[in-house]
Protein backbone atom coordinates (compact mmCIF):
# COMPACT_ATOMS: atom_id res chain seq x y z
CA UNK A 1 0.00 0.00 0.00
CA UNK A 2 1.41 3.45 -0.51
CA UNK A 3 2.18 5.70 2.22
CA UNK A 4 -0.55 8.45 0.93
CA UNK A 5 -3.35 5.38 0.87
CA UNK A 6 -1.74 4.33 4.70
CA UNK A 7 -2.16 7.41 6.14
CA UNK A 8 -6.14 7.57 6.61
CA UNK A 9 -6.92 4.16 6.83
CA UNK A 10 -9.08 3.17 9.18
CA UNK A 11 -7.07 1.48 12.35
CA UNK A 12 -9.16 -1.63 11.66
CA UNK A 13 -8.21 -2.17 8.10
CA UNK A 14 -4.75 -1.22 9.06
CA UNK A 15 -4.84 -3.87 12.20
CA UNK A 16 -5.80 -6.67 9.63
CA UNK A 17 -3.46 -5.76 7.02
CA UNK A 18 -0.51 -5.74 10.13
CA UNK A 19 -1.81 -9.50 11.86
CA UNK A 20 -2.23 -10.69 7.88
CA UNK A 21 1.83 -9.45 7.55
CA UNK A 22 0.89 -7.47 4.21
CA UNK A 23 1.62 -4.43 5.36
CA UNK A 24 4.58 -3.92 8.49
CA UNK A 25 4.26 -1.38 10.76
CA UNK A 26 7.42 0.10 9.64
CA UNK A 27 5.63 1.29 7.11
CA UNK A 28 2.79 2.74 8.89
CA UNK A 29 4.79 4.72 11.25
CA UNK A 30 7.10 6.04 8.17
CA UNK A 31 4.12 7.33 6.48
CA UNK A 32 2.62 9.15 9.55
CA UNK A 33 5.76 10.60 10.28
CA UNK A 34 5.99 11.39 6.60
CA UNK A 35 2.75 13.17 7.18
CA UNK A 36 4.21 15.09 10.11
CA UNK A 37 6.98 16.39 8.30
CA UNK A 38 5.05 17.74 5.27
CA UNK A 39 2.15 19.45 7.20
CA UNK A 40 3.20 19.77 11.39
CA UNK A 41 4.91 23.31 10.05
CA UNK A 42 1.58 24.28 9.44
CA UNK A 43 -0.92 22.47 11.18
CA UNK A 44 0.83 22.75 14.42
CA UNK A 45 -0.29 19.56 15.83
CA UNK A 46 2.41 18.05 17.37
CA UNK A 47 4.88 19.28 19.87
CA UNK A 48 7.10 16.34 20.20
CA UNK A 49 7.74 13.75 17.37
CA UNK A 50 9.21 10.72 18.93
CA UNK A 51 10.40 9.43 15.72
CA UNK A 52 13.56 7.43 16.41
CA UNK A 53 12.12 5.70 19.06
CA UNK A 54 8.97 4.92 17.17
CA UNK A 55 10.85 3.44 14.27
CA UNK A 56 12.53 0.95 16.57
CA UNK A 57 9.28 0.04 18.34
CA UNK A 58 7.99 -0.70 14.86
CA UNK A 59 10.61 -2.88 13.96
CA UNK A 60 10.16 -4.92 17.26
CA UNK A 61 6.77 -5.12 16.43
CA UNK A 62 7.90 -6.24 13.33
CA UNK A 63 9.57 -8.82 14.29
CA UNK A 64 7.06 -10.07 16.89
CA UNK A 65 4.54 -10.04 14.34
CA UNK A 66 6.28 -12.08 11.97
CA UNK A 67 7.68 -14.60 14.54
CA UNK A 68 3.71 -15.10 15.10
CA UNK A 69 3.38 -13.20 18.16
CA UNK A 70 0.67 -10.44 17.67
CA UNK A 71 -0.94 -8.94 20.39
CA UNK A 72 -4.22 -8.11 18.90
CA UNK A 73 -5.71 -4.68 17.13
CA UNK A 74 -3.60 -2.09 17.90
CA UNK A 75 -0.22 -3.95 17.80
CA UNK A 76 2.00 -2.01 15.43
CA UNK A 77 -0.71 0.96 15.36
CA UNK A 78 0.71 4.36 15.47
CA UNK A 79 -1.03 6.72 18.06
CA UNK A 80 -0.34 9.96 20.20
CA UNK A 81 -1.40 11.62 22.68
CA UNK A 82 -1.98 15.19 24.12
CA UNK A 83 0.58 16.32 26.22
CA UNK A 84 -0.55 16.50 29.45
CA UNK A 85 0.02 12.27 29.47
CA UNK A 86 3.49 11.72 31.49
CA UNK A 87 5.88 9.93 29.00
CA UNK A 88 8.67 8.65 31.13
CA UNK A 89 11.88 10.19 30.01
CA UNK A 90 10.13 12.19 27.11
CA UNK A 91 8.94 15.77 27.46
CA UNK A 92 5.44 16.49 28.80
CA UNK A 93 5.18 20.11 28.66
CA UNK A 94 1.39 20.53 29.40
CA UNK A 95 1.37 22.73 26.47
CA UNK A 96 2.59 25.46 29.01
CA UNK A 97 6.04 27.62 29.72
CA UNK A 98 5.67 26.62 33.42
CA UNK A 99 5.85 22.61 32.63
CA UNK A 100 8.13 23.56 29.27
CA UNK A 101 10.60 21.12 30.14
CA UNK A 102 9.34 18.96 32.61
CA UNK A 103 10.25 15.18 31.73
CA UNK A 104 8.62 12.56 33.87
CA UNK A 105 10.34 9.74 35.55
CA UNK A 106 6.88 7.80 34.95
CA UNK A 107 4.40 6.21 33.12
CA UNK A 108 0.65 7.28 32.89
CA UNK A 109 -1.98 4.38 33.22
CA UNK A 110 -3.00 5.08 29.73
CA UNK A 111 0.33 5.27 27.83
CA UNK A 112 1.45 2.48 29.52
CA UNK A 113 -1.30 0.15 28.51
CA UNK A 114 -0.96 1.27 24.90
CA UNK A 115 2.52 0.38 24.67
CA UNK A 116 1.18 -3.04 26.65
CA UNK A 117 -0.60 -3.89 23.56
CA UNK A 118 1.60 -2.93 20.96
CA UNK A 119 0.83 0.44 19.75
CA UNK A 120 3.54 2.65 18.72
CA UNK A 121 3.75 6.55 20.45
CA UNK A 122 4.87 8.63 17.43
CA UNK A 123 4.72 12.29 19.45
CA UNK A 124 2.88 14.41 22.04
CA UNK A 125 0.06 16.71 21.06
CA UNK A 126 -0.81 20.46 21.49
CA UNK A 127 -2.99 21.29 23.21
CA UNK A 128 -4.49 24.51 25.00
CA UNK A 129 -2.14 25.39 27.99
CA UNK A 130 -3.22 23.27 31.15
CA UNK A 131 -6.66 22.45 29.06
CA UNK A 132 -7.71 25.87 29.87
CA UNK A 133 -5.42 28.89 27.74
CA UNK A 134 -6.28 30.52 25.07
CA UNK A 135 -4.37 28.52 22.91
CA UNK A 136 -2.58 31.53 20.99
CA UNK A 137 -0.34 32.37 23.84
CA UNK A 138 0.87 29.05 25.27
CA UNK A 139 3.98 27.19 24.76
CA UNK A 140 3.83 26.58 20.82
CA UNK A 141 1.15 28.63 19.66
CA UNK A 142 -2.08 27.52 18.24
CA UNK A 143 -2.46 24.12 16.88
CA UNK A 144 -4.69 24.84 13.70
CA UNK A 145 -7.93 22.95 11.81
CA UNK A 146 -6.76 20.86 8.91
CA UNK A 147 -9.91 21.90 6.96
CA UNK A 148 -9.18 25.41 7.11
CA UNK A 149 -6.07 26.67 8.67
CA UNK A 150 -7.30 29.96 9.77
CA UNK A 151 -9.45 28.63 11.91
CA UNK A 152 -9.43 26.88 15.39
CA UNK A 153 -9.55 23.09 15.71
CA UNK A 154 -10.95 23.76 19.25
CA UNK A 155 -9.93 22.64 22.19
CA UNK A 156 -8.48 22.17 24.44
CA UNK A 157 -7.37 18.46 22.98
CA UNK A 158 -6.66 20.65 19.78
CA UNK A 159 -3.64 18.84 18.55
CA UNK A 160 -5.41 15.65 19.05
CA UNK A 161 -8.66 16.37 17.10
CA UNK A 162 -6.20 18.34 13.96
CA UNK A 163 -3.71 15.00 14.40
CA UNK A 164 -6.40 12.63 13.15
CA UNK A 165 -7.87 15.05 10.71
CA UNK A 166 -4.83 15.99 8.98
CA UNK A 167 -3.76 11.92 8.74
CA UNK A 168 -0.24 12.41 10.79
CA UNK A 169 -2.13 8.81 13.26
CA UNK A 170 -4.59 7.02 13.41
CA UNK A 171 -5.56 7.37 16.98
CA UNK A 172 -5.09 10.19 19.99
CA UNK A 173 -5.81 10.64 23.21
CA UNK A 174 -7.27 13.72 24.80
CA UNK A 175 -8.99 15.01 27.75
CA UNK A 176 -12.54 16.23 28.30
CA UNK A 177 -13.34 18.01 31.52
CA UNK A 178 -16.02 20.61 29.69
CA UNK A 179 -15.83 18.97 25.95
CA UNK A 180 -12.33 19.30 25.32
CA UNK A 181 -12.45 15.63 23.32
CA UNK A 182 -15.91 16.52 22.09
CA UNK A 183 -15.22 19.95 20.91
CA UNK A 184 -12.10 19.25 18.57
CA UNK A 185 -13.90 15.94 17.48
CA UNK A 186 -16.45 18.44 15.68
CA UNK A 187 -14.40 20.43 14.42
CA UNK A 188 -11.98 17.70 13.21
CA UNK A 189 -14.77 16.09 11.34
CA UNK A 190 -13.12 12.78 13.58
CA UNK A 191 -15.30 10.39 16.27
CA UNK A 192 -14.67 11.95 19.98
CA UNK A 193 -15.20 9.77 23.28
CA UNK A 194 -15.98 10.88 26.50
CA UNK A 195 -16.35 7.94 28.35
CA UNK A 196 -18.25 7.51 31.67
CA UNK A 197 -16.49 8.89 34.26
CA UNK A 198 -14.51 5.84 36.31
CA UNK A 199 -13.41 4.45 32.83
CA UNK A 200 -10.60 5.37 32.10
CA UNK A 201 -8.03 5.47 34.75
CA UNK A 202 -6.45 9.17 34.77
CA UNK A 203 -3.47 8.32 36.85
CA UNK A 204 -0.20 10.57 34.89
CA UNK A 205 -2.48 13.22 33.43
CA UNK A 206 -2.31 16.65 34.59
CA UNK A 207 -5.27 17.87 35.95
CA UNK A 208 -7.56 20.78 35.67
CA UNK A 209 -10.29 20.03 37.49
CA UNK A 210 -10.38 16.38 39.44
CA UNK A 211 -13.82 15.71 39.53
CA UNK A 212 -14.98 16.81 35.71
CA UNK A 213 -11.82 15.61 34.52
CA UNK A 214 -12.11 12.62 32.01
CA UNK A 215 -9.56 10.68 29.26
CA UNK A 216 -11.24 10.82 26.14
CA UNK A 217 -10.26 9.09 22.49
CA UNK A 218 -10.01 10.34 19.21
CA UNK A 219 -9.98 8.47 15.77
CA UNK A 220 -11.38 8.41 12.07
CA UNK A 221 -14.36 5.50 13.27
CA UNK A 222 -16.28 4.28 16.01
CA UNK A 223 -15.06 1.01 15.37
CA UNK A 224 -11.66 2.33 16.01
CA UNK A 225 -12.52 4.24 18.80
CA UNK A 226 -14.36 1.00 20.28
CA UNK A 227 -11.10 -1.09 20.02
CA UNK A 228 -8.79 1.95 21.55
CA UNK A 229 -11.04 1.64 24.65
CA UNK A 230 -11.30 -1.96 25.23
CA UNK A 231 -7.09 -1.61 25.94
CA UNK A 232 -7.21 1.39 28.00
CA UNK A 233 -10.19 0.84 30.48
CA UNK A 234 -10.55 -0.93 33.24
CA UNK A 235 -9.77 -0.58 36.90
CA UNK A 236 -6.01 1.10 38.39
CA UNK A 237 -5.32 0.91 41.89
CA UNK A 238 -3.43 4.29 41.05
CA UNK A 239 -6.65 6.18 40.01
CA UNK A 240 -9.01 5.86 43.30
CA UNK A 241 -11.90 6.97 40.76
CA UNK A 242 -10.95 4.41 37.95
CA UNK A 243 -14.01 1.72 38.64
CA UNK A 244 -13.76 -2.07 39.03
CA UNK A 245 -16.62 -3.06 36.78
CA UNK A 246 -15.39 -5.44 33.73
CA UNK A 247 -14.66 -3.71 30.28
CA UNK A 248 -16.55 -5.04 27.77
CA UNK A 249 -15.55 -6.52 24.27
CA UNK A 250 -16.95 -3.28 22.42
CA UNK A 251 -16.46 -5.06 19.37
CA UNK A 252 -20.08 -7.12 19.74
CA UNK A 253 -21.40 -3.93 19.53
CA UNK A 254 -20.73 -3.18 16.09
CA UNK A 255 -23.74 -3.93 14.83
CA UNK A 256 -25.61 -2.32 12.27
CA UNK A 257 -29.12 -2.81 14.13
CA UNK A 258 -30.58 0.52 15.59
CA UNK A 259 -33.87 -1.09 15.06
CA UNK A 260 -36.37 -0.09 18.11
CA UNK A 261 -33.48 2.19 19.60
CA UNK A 262 -34.92 5.26 21.68
CA UNK A 263 -33.37 8.43 21.04
CA UNK A 264 -34.53 10.95 23.22
CA UNK A 265 -34.22 14.41 21.76
CA UNK A 266 -34.39 17.34 24.37
CA UNK A 267 -37.16 19.67 23.65
CA UNK A 268 -35.66 22.59 24.94
CA UNK A 269 -32.01 24.42 26.16
CA UNK A 270 -29.51 22.38 24.06
CA UNK A 271 -30.69 23.50 20.69
CA UNK A 272 -30.42 27.17 21.66
CA UNK A 273 -27.94 29.19 19.69
CA UNK A 274 -27.40 26.01 17.24
CA UNK A 275 -26.83 27.62 13.89
CA UNK A 276 -28.86 26.55 10.82
CA UNK A 277 -26.50 24.70 8.91
CA UNK A 278 -25.96 22.24 12.15
CA UNK A 279 -29.39 22.19 13.16
CA UNK A 280 -30.31 20.78 9.57
CA UNK A 281 -27.79 18.19 9.47
CA UNK A 282 -28.59 16.61 13.13
CA UNK A 283 -32.37 16.79 11.65
CA UNK A 284 -30.78 15.07 8.42
CA UNK A 285 -29.15 12.40 10.99
CA UNK A 286 -31.86 11.51 13.07
CA UNK A 287 -34.13 10.78 9.49
CA UNK A 288 -31.72 7.84 8.60
CA UNK A 289 -31.48 6.85 11.88
CA UNK A 290 -35.45 6.61 11.93
CA UNK A 291 -35.44 5.01 8.75
CA UNK A 292 -32.91 2.14 10.19
CA UNK A 293 -35.47 1.46 12.98
CA UNK A 294 -34.54 4.10 15.72
CA UNK A 295 -37.50 5.70 17.08
CA UNK A 296 -37.15 9.30 18.56
CA UNK A 297 -38.49 10.47 21.93
CA UNK A 298 -38.60 14.04 23.48
CA UNK A 299 -37.20 14.23 26.99
CA UNK A 300 -36.42 17.16 29.09
CA UNK A 301 -33.67 17.98 31.37
CA UNK A 302 -35.22 20.42 33.67
CA UNK A 303 -32.29 21.99 34.92
CA UNK A 304 -29.92 21.80 32.10
CA UNK A 305 -29.56 25.72 31.84
CA UNK A 306 -27.85 25.99 35.27
CA UNK A 307 -25.42 23.41 34.07
CA UNK A 308 -22.74 25.63 32.75
CA UNK A 309 -22.47 28.20 35.63
CA UNK A 310 -22.50 25.16 37.99
CA UNK A 311 -19.87 23.31 35.97
CA UNK A 312 -17.83 26.61 35.69
CA UNK A 313 -17.86 27.06 39.55
CA UNK A 314 -16.34 23.32 39.89
CA UNK A 315 -13.77 23.60 37.25
CA UNK A 316 -12.65 27.51 38.38
CA UNK A 317 -12.44 25.95 42.16
CA UNK A 318 -10.80 23.20 41.56
CA UNK A 319 -8.14 24.29 39.27
CA UNK A 320 -7.57 26.84 41.27
CA UNK A 321 -6.57 24.47 44.23
CA UNK A 322 -4.95 22.92 41.90
CA UNK A 323 -2.25 25.45 40.71
CA UNK A 324 -2.35 27.53 43.49
CA UNK A 325 1.57 26.67 44.48
CA UNK A 326 2.81 27.15 40.92
CA UNK A 327 0.63 30.43 40.16
CA UNK A 328 2.18 31.98 43.68
CA UNK A 329 5.70 30.90 42.31
CA UNK A 330 5.81 30.91 38.20
CA UNK A 331 2.47 33.54 37.49
CA UNK A 332 3.81 35.42 34.85
CA UNK A 333 4.75 31.63 32.76
CA UNK A 334 0.96 31.79 32.78
CA UNK A 335 -0.93 31.96 29.13
CA UNK A 336 -2.51 35.54 30.68
CA UNK A 337 -6.08 33.98 29.88
CA UNK A 338 -4.74 30.93 32.00
CA UNK A 339 -3.71 33.06 35.05
CA UNK A 340 -6.68 35.05 34.79
CA UNK A 341 -8.82 32.02 35.27
CA UNK A 342 -6.84 30.89 37.73
CA UNK A 343 -6.62 34.09 40.13
CA UNK A 344 -10.68 34.54 39.21
CA UNK A 345 -11.36 30.91 40.49
CA UNK A 346 -10.20 31.77 44.23
CA UNK A 347 -13.25 34.07 44.57
CA UNK A 348 -15.91 31.21 44.71
CA UNK A 349 -17.19 30.85 48.25
CA UNK A 350 -16.62 27.43 49.81
CA UNK A 351 -21.03 27.82 49.72
CA UNK A 352 -20.87 28.65 46.01
CA UNK A 353 -18.55 25.11 45.48
CA UNK A 354 -21.16 22.80 47.78
CA UNK A 355 -24.16 24.96 45.63
CA UNK A 356 -22.71 23.52 42.76
CA UNK A 357 -22.08 19.69 43.89
CA UNK A 358 -25.95 20.13 44.85
CA UNK A 359 -26.97 20.58 41.65
CA UNK A 360 -24.69 18.04 40.33
CA UNK A 361 -27.09 16.08 41.85
CA UNK A 362 -29.78 17.03 41.05
CA UNK A 363 -28.73 16.13 37.00
CA UNK A 364 -27.44 12.87 37.46
CA UNK A 365 -31.15 12.44 39.18
CA UNK A 366 -32.64 14.04 36.03
CA UNK A 367 -30.35 11.65 33.70
CA UNK A 368 -31.48 8.79 35.53
CA UNK A 369 -34.91 9.68 34.59
CA UNK A 370 -34.19 10.47 31.19
CA UNK A 371 -32.66 7.27 30.37
CA UNK A 372 -35.74 5.73 31.96
CA UNK A 373 -37.14 7.24 28.50
CA UNK A 374 -34.56 7.01 25.91
CA UNK A 375 -31.75 5.06 25.25
CA UNK A 376 -29.61 7.37 24.00
CA UNK A 377 -29.71 11.37 23.80
CA UNK A 378 -29.14 13.10 21.06
CA UNK A 379 -27.61 16.78 21.49
CA UNK A 380 -25.85 19.02 19.04
CA UNK A 381 -21.74 19.07 19.45
CA UNK A 382 -21.60 22.86 19.27
CA UNK A 383 -21.30 25.06 15.91
CA UNK A 384 -17.97 25.53 13.64
CA UNK A 385 -15.18 26.74 15.23
CA UNK A 386 -13.86 30.03 15.60
CA UNK A 387 -11.37 32.02 13.35
CA UNK A 388 -7.59 32.04 15.03
CA UNK A 389 -6.18 35.15 13.45
CA UNK A 390 -6.95 38.29 16.10
CA UNK A 391 -9.40 36.25 18.32
CA UNK A 392 -8.63 34.68 21.54
CA UNK A 393 -10.59 31.31 21.86
CA UNK A 394 -12.33 30.86 24.90
CA UNK A 395 -11.65 34.22 26.62
CA UNK A 396 -13.38 34.89 29.64
CA UNK A 397 -12.83 38.84 29.62
CA UNK A 398 -15.80 40.46 27.62
CA UNK A 399 -14.86 41.37 24.32
CA UNK A 400 -15.93 43.83 21.81
CA UNK A 401 -18.55 42.99 19.85
CA UNK A 402 -19.30 40.66 22.54
CA UNK A 403 -18.56 36.99 21.34
CA UNK A 404 -21.43 35.28 19.74
CA UNK A 405 -23.85 32.92 22.18
CA UNK A 406 -22.48 29.39 21.61
CA UNK A 407 -24.89 26.07 22.57
CA UNK A 408 -23.93 24.26 25.98
CA UNK A 409 -23.62 20.72 24.87
CA UNK A 410 -20.65 19.50 26.65
CA UNK A 411 -20.87 19.88 30.14
CA UNK A 412 -23.93 17.99 31.19
CA UNK A 413 -21.88 14.90 31.00
CA UNK A 414 -19.01 15.83 32.54
CA UNK A 415 -21.34 17.38 35.42
CA UNK A 416 -22.87 13.84 35.11
CA UNK A 417 -20.39 11.04 34.11
CA UNK A 418 -22.54 9.54 31.22
CA UNK A 419 -20.47 8.84 28.10
CA UNK A 420 -20.95 10.76 25.16
CA UNK A 421 -19.14 10.81 21.26
CA UNK A 422 -19.30 13.06 18.83
CA UNK A 423 -19.60 12.17 15.33
CA UNK A 424 -19.24 13.79 11.78
CA UNK A 425 -22.58 14.26 10.45
CA UNK A 426 -22.03 17.02 7.29
CA UNK A 427 -20.17 19.84 6.56
CA UNK A 428 -20.53 23.63 6.32
CA UNK A 429 -21.48 24.84 2.46
CA UNK A 430 -18.89 27.36 2.99
CA UNK A 431 -16.38 28.57 2.18
CA UNK A 432 -15.02 27.89 4.73
CA UNK A 433 -15.94 24.02 4.73
CA UNK A 434 -15.53 23.05 7.80
CA UNK A 435 -17.24 20.08 9.64
CA UNK A 436 -20.28 19.59 11.47
CA UNK A 437 -21.03 16.66 14.43
CA UNK A 438 -23.54 14.72 16.14
CA UNK A 439 -23.12 14.29 19.94
CA UNK A 440 -25.01 11.13 21.80
CA UNK A 441 -25.24 10.65 25.49
CA UNK A 442 -26.01 6.92 27.94
CA UNK A 443 -26.46 6.11 30.55
CA UNK A 444 -22.90 5.87 32.79
CA UNK A 445 -21.23 2.71 31.18
CA UNK A 446 -22.88 2.14 28.34
CA UNK A 447 -20.39 3.30 26.04
CA UNK A 448 -22.05 -0.53 24.15
CA UNK A 449 -24.96 1.74 23.25
CA UNK A 450 -23.22 4.53 22.00
CA UNK A 451 -20.77 2.36 19.32
CA UNK A 452 -23.82 0.85 18.37
CA UNK A 453 -25.46 3.72 17.19
CA UNK A 454 -22.15 5.40 16.24
CA UNK A 455 -21.19 2.51 14.00
CA UNK A 456 -24.60 2.33 12.77
CA UNK A 457 -24.29 5.83 11.68
CA UNK A 458 -21.23 5.78 10.39
CA UNK A 459 -22.03 2.50 8.26
CA UNK A 460 -24.97 4.31 6.45
CA UNK A 461 -22.78 7.84 5.67
CA UNK A 462 -19.51 8.85 4.45
CA UNK A 463 -18.48 11.69 6.35
CA UNK A 464 -16.06 10.37 8.23
CA UNK A 465 -14.21 9.30 4.95
CA UNK A 466 -13.70 12.54 3.84
CA UNK A 467 -10.34 14.12 3.22
CA UNK A 468 -9.10 17.64 4.03
CA UNK A 469 -7.02 19.09 0.96
CA UNK A 470 -4.45 21.01 3.01
CA UNK A 471 -2.95 22.29 -0.38
CA UNK B 1 -2.37 45.50 56.34
CA UNK B 2 -5.23 45.91 58.44
CA UNK B 3 -9.04 45.40 57.58
CA UNK B 4 -11.47 46.99 59.30
CA UNK B 5 -14.67 44.38 60.15
CA UNK B 6 -16.98 46.50 58.23
CA UNK B 7 -15.26 47.46 55.28
CA UNK B 8 -15.14 43.41 54.95
CA UNK B 9 -18.36 42.83 55.69
CA UNK B 10 -18.98 45.19 52.92
CA UNK B 11 -16.67 43.70 50.54
CA UNK B 12 -17.75 40.18 51.13
CA UNK B 13 -21.18 40.71 50.33
CA UNK B 14 -20.37 42.86 47.02
CA UNK B 15 -18.53 39.96 46.07
CA UNK B 16 -21.06 38.06 46.76
CA UNK B 17 -19.45 35.83 49.61
CA UNK B 18 -22.49 37.39 52.03
CA UNK B 19 -25.44 38.30 50.43
CA UNK B 20 -28.18 40.58 51.81
CA UNK B 21 -30.98 41.17 49.43
CA UNK B 22 -30.48 44.75 49.05
CA UNK B 23 -26.79 43.95 47.86
CA UNK B 24 -27.72 41.46 44.94
CA UNK B 25 -27.01 43.69 42.28
CA UNK B 26 -23.68 45.15 43.24
CA UNK B 27 -20.69 44.84 41.89
CA UNK B 28 -17.38 44.50 43.35
CA UNK B 29 -15.05 47.47 42.99
CA UNK B 30 -11.00 47.06 42.81
CA UNK B 31 -11.00 47.91 46.76
CA UNK B 32 -13.51 45.35 47.70
CA UNK B 33 -11.36 42.46 45.79
CA UNK B 34 -8.07 43.80 47.24
CA UNK B 35 -9.90 43.47 51.13
CA UNK B 36 -10.92 39.78 49.65
CA UNK B 37 -7.22 38.79 48.58
CA UNK B 38 -5.92 39.81 51.84
CA UNK B 39 -8.64 37.88 53.73
CA UNK B 40 -7.28 34.90 52.36
CA UNK B 41 -3.91 35.40 52.31
CA UNK B 42 -3.10 35.76 49.03
CA UNK B 43 -3.25 39.49 47.88
CA UNK B 44 -3.00 40.54 44.59
CA UNK B 45 -1.91 43.95 43.01
CA UNK B 46 -3.90 46.38 41.60
CA UNK B 47 -3.34 45.54 38.33
CA UNK B 48 -4.31 42.14 38.34
CA UNK B 49 -7.21 43.58 40.18
CA UNK B 50 -8.34 45.88 37.11
CA UNK B 51 -7.92 42.96 34.82
CA UNK B 52 -9.88 40.37 37.45
CA UNK B 53 -12.47 42.76 38.15
CA UNK B 54 -14.69 42.77 34.94
CA UNK B 55 -14.18 38.73 34.70
CA UNK B 56 -15.48 38.48 38.58
CA UNK B 57 -18.40 40.75 38.20
CA UNK B 58 -19.15 38.67 34.89
CA UNK B 59 -18.97 35.40 36.81
CA UNK B 60 -21.47 37.22 39.67
CA UNK B 61 -24.27 37.19 37.40
CA UNK B 62 -23.81 33.22 36.87
CA UNK B 63 -23.39 32.85 40.86
CA UNK B 64 -26.78 34.79 41.19
CA UNK B 65 -28.70 32.65 38.78
CA UNK B 66 -27.01 29.71 41.02
CA UNK B 67 -28.16 31.13 44.10
CA UNK B 68 -31.55 32.04 43.37
CA UNK B 69 -32.14 28.10 42.63
CA UNK B 70 -34.65 26.57 45.38
CA UNK B 71 -32.81 23.14 46.12
CA UNK B 72 -34.43 20.75 48.00
CA UNK B 73 -33.32 20.41 51.62
CA UNK B 74 -32.75 16.54 51.08
CA UNK B 75 -30.64 17.30 47.65
CA UNK B 76 -26.73 16.58 49.19
CA UNK B 77 -23.73 17.49 47.34
CA UNK B 78 -22.20 14.71 45.19
CA UNK B 79 -19.76 13.18 47.07
CA UNK B 80 -18.87 10.42 44.26
CA UNK B 81 -19.94 10.67 40.97
CA UNK B 82 -20.67 7.09 40.27
CA UNK B 83 -20.80 3.89 42.67
CA UNK B 84 -17.62 1.86 41.76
Amino acid sequence: MARPDIVFQPVTRLANLIRTRKLSPVEVVRACLDQIDAHNPRVNAFLTVTAEQALQQARTAEKEIMGGRYRGVLHGIPYAPKDMLATRGIRTTNGSKVTGDWIPDFESTVTARLSQAGAILIGKLNLLEFAMGSGQTGLAGPARNPWDLAYSPSGSSSGSGAAIAAGMVPLTIGTDSGGSVRGPAKSCGVVGLKPTFGRVSRFGVTSLSWTLDHVGLLARTVADTASLLRVIAGADPRDNAAAARPVPDYARSLTNHVKGLRIGVPTRHFFNHVDGETDAALRRALTLLKDMGAVTVPVEVRHAGITSAASGIILGSEAAAFHEQRLSRNAALFDPLVRERLEAGTFYSATDYIRALRIRTMLMEEMHRVFGECDVMMLPAGNPPPRLEGEIVNSDAPTQPPAPPRPDVFNLANMTGIPAIVLPCGFTAGPPVLPLGIQFCARPFDEVTLFRIGHAYQSATDWHTRTPAMG
Amino acid sequence: MTVARRRLLQSLTAAGVARPAAAQSSEPGIGDLRAIGTLRGAPLNDGRLRILQPVIARRLVQLRALRELEIDDSVAPVTGILVR
